[in-house]
């Protein structure tokens, strides 16, 4: 069979001796970043791009090193700017729920924070020192003496005015009363009564006149005594001024170049004047239910600046992922504090979040975490909308409960953001949110493969060099790293591309370096690098060997020798766990007198998927097109896949199905010893499939389990050869003639080698030689029709008139 | 009064309480005095004549200094607050007595209250009386307050609605004349009942002057364990001993009453805004 592959083109090597090198230690580290061109492009042209919009969407799989590559990508532009500005919340003393937003330079922003709560420290001493001092004493205590004078002076007056008349103003348990005197004594009942009656009136008259005055008087007390406490506050006020000013007026200077932290100075001022009592209570002992309320404490927390992103000590604008970008760990949170029952909140209790903390600089997101959590996703979007971060509680948001809560001044919001995440959310984003491509603008699209040349494999070595060093391990020799890049090779599916999954080569350079350490060795060879490769795949076969073990023990039956007509092992591959083997199949086709159909069993039963079906339904089109142009296609085939129970879909088995169709029209018996994969067109041209490694090392397991009798082979579209890496062992296999791979561009190649007879070519009039396949399904067909015509007739002739 | 030593010896207390509710606190004072001395107390009610006839007056009506409305008064009324509070007068000292551990009694006496007052006082050592009007009339110096310092025999202790404060000032005044050294010893005692300051006043001419008297005063006041603050002054009057209280927080000021008119006492009284103890 000299149409089978040679063992060379089963699997392209990696010439050791095309490495430049001994061993990885001797290569320098690789600074360029390789095979990513467009995504490098794309990401370099959205950094670069200052309009908002454009921000970025990293597309590519995971694993491929997408975060590492932006990470490295932003080091640079990030590190060339200055850092951008600390945030402060600070008391909005005319409208405390709606706090003010300072932002300061780099590092004022502590530096504010520390001025403002020693200012407040020490206002805590002067301000109780200036209300101790002597001055202010005197100056108290005359005010209030100076009340008690008013009063005494208006009651002399009264009672000199009384005595003039030998009336005395006496006091009495409860106030006072006037009483008609003599000698100093008041005059007794029984002497009053003895008086002449004009003049105990006149006397009566009198007191009366004296009572209204008193009353006067008394009535005045309440003024008096209130503008006296005016006084005193007033003084207060003037004392608590000279205590302040020079303080704040000292920090006022300090900040003369922020206004906006002058403006809060000031403010500031003005309520620690007019709560100077605040500040001279502090000896005072609290109530024991005060202080279960922290009533007093927080007295002083409206002082406090809450500093909510400090840049002190960075160079650069921020570069942050945030891993766990919940709704609150993007946009802050509102913290509450329970307090007798309640839940309570200020300003010092508004938390930064990572837009926060990025603004001015660049965030990284993973779009399947940003986009699974509650709100997070629609908070992004309308920061980046208005730009502007607003703190808002989720509870608010949802009107869940309705506690206590701040509206706080929104901070300008100036960033860059960029999303990683896989392919299809990407597409489903476009797709489904409007307003994602214009938040959105950049694509920046990770390729998975790169091109597999010598500068390439060299470029390949390096990469491995340099995450060898970054994670300490073993070096590589050239031939580990040629067994690498071929596995690398074969994982891209294609023998002229090489992998770009970072992830995958990384896990292979840890394993191969943990079987270098356990056995002792100095640098990692390609041994080690295949025992990492095959305790990979060992790991992950349990699935696979179990089901080797059931065709071994013939309780699915797969033959792979002799000749059965209408009877071919198809192959298919089942991906489970990021991990594919093939698995033969019996594929078979039977046939009797019909309409035209093919019935596809899978597909009757909900098995089979649309594309199988579809691969199928070509099959009927092929038939009618190539043997019966001008006769009615008078053949009723099924098709089956033996012993499948789960779902089948693609259509890399529709060759094999219509070579068990042909086979089974034509009589001709199939070679057990080969299996066939290829999907098939209505022109009978065979195309290209997947997994065609996997698919032909399936069935080589199944002939090795049972002894290769050097008959055995797979036939493969040659569009495919391109994409074989095959098993050492397999190609071992090859080389020694003992397993064959046959390139088929045709069914009619395909046939002749399943059957050794020829396809046979049609003569000028469309009839194939008799003695070929193609004749004799021809000529079956045309015996169908002829019954079938018959039995028209005759149940017509049978028809009753 | 004087005992060999320059020490007034005060063995017995008469504390003068009245129908004002703040005379309890005027009588707390006075025990606690009482026992800082080792001193009976002897409590005194006076049943007001004057009151009596006042309230058996037909015209005549109370007006209530806080809220100015005017009382109906009659006699069997005011009989029956007079008894009342001289009923509760000694309950209190009775059980403030006891507390402190000191021989106290009450006696209850219907008449005048300067008469009955200045008749009780004629056999103790010491007598003790609330300073002002009512506490809130603004009157600094009480009627009955004024008479017995001009006309007591023995020394008048005449206390704030704020008694004796704990840990205030005593303030005295020392000339160096031997009669000072009485004034000077018993602010020393009752600053150290109240853990309070002394603050002495020096008047002097020259500073020679003020140097020396503070020498002497010094070594008058040998026992350690007191803070002394000494005042140099040129000529005190009322109204400078008025800011020097004000300013060092005193809480009682000690007055010798040597040859000052009555007229003159009454404003010294007036104007200190703390407690006074007359000396004789």
């Amino acid at each position: 069979m000299d149409q089978a592959l040679k063992p060379e083109q089963l699997y392209r090597r990696c010439d050791p001796e095309q490495l430049r090198f001994d061993t990885t230690a001797e290569l320098p580290d690789l600074t360029e970043i390789i095979g990513q061109e467009r995504a490098l492009e794309a990401l370099r042209f959205g950094i670069n791009m200052a309009n908002s919009g454009y921000n970025i969407y990293a597309l590519g799989p995971p694993g491929i090193g997408k975060h590492t590559l932006i990470t490295q990508l932003l080091a640079e532009p990030a590190q060339r700017k200055h850092p951008p500005c600390d945030w402060c919340y600070v008391n909005n003393f005319d409208d405390p729920r709606r706090p003010h937003a300072l932002s300061l330079p780099p590092g004022r922003g502590r530096t504010l924070r520390d001025d403002v709560a020693r200012l407040i420290e020490d206002l805590k001493t002067a301000i109780p020192a200036a209300f101790e001092t002597d001055e202010y004493r005197a100056r108290a205590q005359e005010l209030d003496e100076e009340f008690k004078e008013r009063q005494e002076k208006s009651i002399n007056e009264l009672q000199n005015q009384a005595r003039e008349h030998n009336i005395d103003l006496i006091r009495t348990p409860a106030g006072f009363a006037f009483a008609p005197t003599h000698d100093g004594e008041v005059v007794s009942p029984e002497e009053f009564e003895r008086l002449p009656k004009k003049e105990q009136e006149a006397i009566s008259e009198r007191v009366a006149k004296l009572q209204e005055k008193l009353r006067a008087v008394i009535r005045q007390v309440p003024q008096w005594r209130q503008e006296s406490r005016e006084k005193l506050r007033a003084l207060n006020r003037e004392v608590a001024i000279s205590a302040a000013e020079h303080p704040i007026h000292a920090l006022r200077e300090k900040y003369a170049d922020l206004p906006q932290v002058v403006a809060y100075l000031e403010a500031t001022q003005e309520d620690i004047i007019g709560n100077i009592d605040d500040f001279r209570q502090r000896e005072e002992p609290q109530s024991p239910l005060l202080a279960l309320t922290g009533e007093h404490a927080t007295s002083f927390r409206r002082y406090e600046v809450n500093l909510l992103v400090e840049r002190a000590d960075e160079t650069g604008v921020p570069v942050l992922y945030e891993d766990n970008p919940t709704y609150q760990n993007l946009v802050g949170r509102l913290e509450h504090v329970a307090m007798m029952g309640a839940l309570l909140t200020d300003f010092t209790l508004i938390k930064a979040g990572a837009l926060h903390r990025a603004n001015g600089g660049y965030l990284l997101l993973d779009a399947h975490k940003v986009l699974t959590q509650p709100f997070a996703w629609e908070a992004l979007k309308r920061a980046l909308r208005s730009r502007e971060l607003h703190v808002e509680s989720a509870e608010r948001l949802l009107s869940l409960v309705s506690t206590v809560s701040l509206e706080p001044e929104p901070i300008p919001l100036d960033i860059k953001v960029v999303i990683l995440g896989d392919r299809v959310l990407y597409y489903l984003l476009c797709e489904y949110d409007p307003e994602f491509a214009e938040l959105f603008k950049v694509a920046a699209d990770f390729e998975e493969t790169l091109e597999r040349t010598p500068e390439s494999q060299q470029h390949y070595a390096q990469l491995i060099a340099t995450m060898g060093r970054k994670n300490q391990l073993t070096p590589f020799n050239r031939h580990a790293v040629a067994r690498i890049i071929e596995q690398s090779s074969r994982s891209s599916g294609d023998i002229t591309k090489l992998s770009t999954h970072l992830r995958g080569i990384a896990d292979l350079l840890h394993e191969s370096d943990y079987f270098a350490r356990n056995a002792k060795a100095k640098v990692v060879d390609a041994l080690h690098v295949q025992q990492a490769i095959d305790a990979q795949e060992r790991r992950s076969d349990r699935i696979k060997e179990r089901m080797r073990e059931a065709i071994q023990r013939g309780t699915v039956l797969i033959s792979t020798d002799g000749a059965v007509a209408g009877q071919v092992n198809g192959l298919s591959v089942i991906e489970l766990g990021g991990y594919a083997f093939g698995i033969p199949h019996r594929i078979t086709a039977r046939v009797r007198l019909g309409e035209g159909e093919v019935i596809d069993i899978e597909r009757e039963v909900e098995l089979g998927g649309p594309v199988h079906s579809k691969g199928v339904l070509i099959l009927s089109g092929y038939l009618g097109a190539h043997y019966a142009a001008d006769l009615p296609l008078s053949v009723s085939a099924t098709l089956v896949f033996e012993q499948s129970y789960g779902q089948v879909e693609g259509d890399s088995a529709s060759s094999a199905e219509l070579y068990a169709l042909l086979s089974a029209l034509s009589g001709a018996p199939v070679k057990q010893s080969l299996a066939v994969t290829g999907s098939v067109n209505q022109q009978g041209e065979v195309q290209a499939i997947g997994s065609v490694n996997e698919k032909i090392e399936g069935f080589f397991d199944v002939c090795k389990l049972r002894g290769l009798s050097g008959e055995q082979g797979v036939l493969i579209p040659a569009a495919n050869v391109q994409n074989l890496m095959l098993r050492r062992d397999l190609v071992e296999a090859a080389t020694q003639g003992l397993f064959h791979i046959y390139p088929v561009t045709t069914i009619d190649q395909g046939i002749a080698l399943l059957t050794g007879i020829p396809a046979g070519e049609p003569d000028a009039d469309g009839e194939y030689p008799e003695d070929s396949i193609n004749g004799q399904v021809q000529a079956r067909l045309k015996v169908m029709a002829q019954l079938r015509q018959a039995y028209a007739e005759h149940s017509k002739d049978k028809e009753p008139l | 009064m004087n005992d060999r030593n320059g020490v007034l010896a005060i063995r017995r207390i008469l504390v003068a309480v009245d129908a004002a509710p703040d005379s309890v606190a005027v009588l707390e004072t006075a025990a606690v005095i009482a026992a800082g001395l080792n001193a009976e107390l002897r409590g005194i009610f006076v049943e007001d004549i004057n009151l009596l006839r006042l309230a058996g007056l037909p015209f005549t009506r109370e007006l209530a200094w806080s809220s100015a409305t005017e009382l109906h008064l009659d006699y069997q009324r005011m009989e029956r607050v007079l008894r009342g509070r001289g009923a509760h007068a000694r309950q209190a000292i009775v059980s403030v007595s006891s507390q402190l551990k000191l021989h106290g009694s009450l006696q209850v006496v219907r008449g005048h209250v300067v008469q009955e007052l200045l008749q009780a006082a004629a056999n103790v050592d010491l007598i003790i009386l609330g300073k002002g009007g009512r506490a809130a009339s603004g009157i600094r110096i009480g009627s009955v307050a004024l008479r017995i310092a001009q006309e007591a025999a023995c020394p008048v202790l005449l206390l704030t609605e704020r008694g004796l404060p704990h840990q205030q000032a005593v303030m005295t005044t020392f000339t160096g004349q031997t009669r000072d050294e009485l004034s000077l010893s018993m602010a020393s005692r009752l600053a150290r009942l109240v853990h309070g300051g002394l603050l002495v006043v020096i008047p002097a001419a020259t500073q020679d002057e003020y140097v020396r008297r503070q020498q002497q005063a010094h070594d008058l006041l040998r026992e350690g364990s007191l803070s002394i603050t000494y005042q140099s002054v040129k000529t005190p009057d009322a109204r400078f001993y008025q800011r020097l209280a004000m300013a060092e927080r005193v809480g009682l000021a000690v007055l010798d009453l040597k040859e000052e008119n009555d007229e003159e006492l009454q404003n010294r009284l007036a104007v200190l805004p703390c407690s006074v103890l007359l000396l004789r």
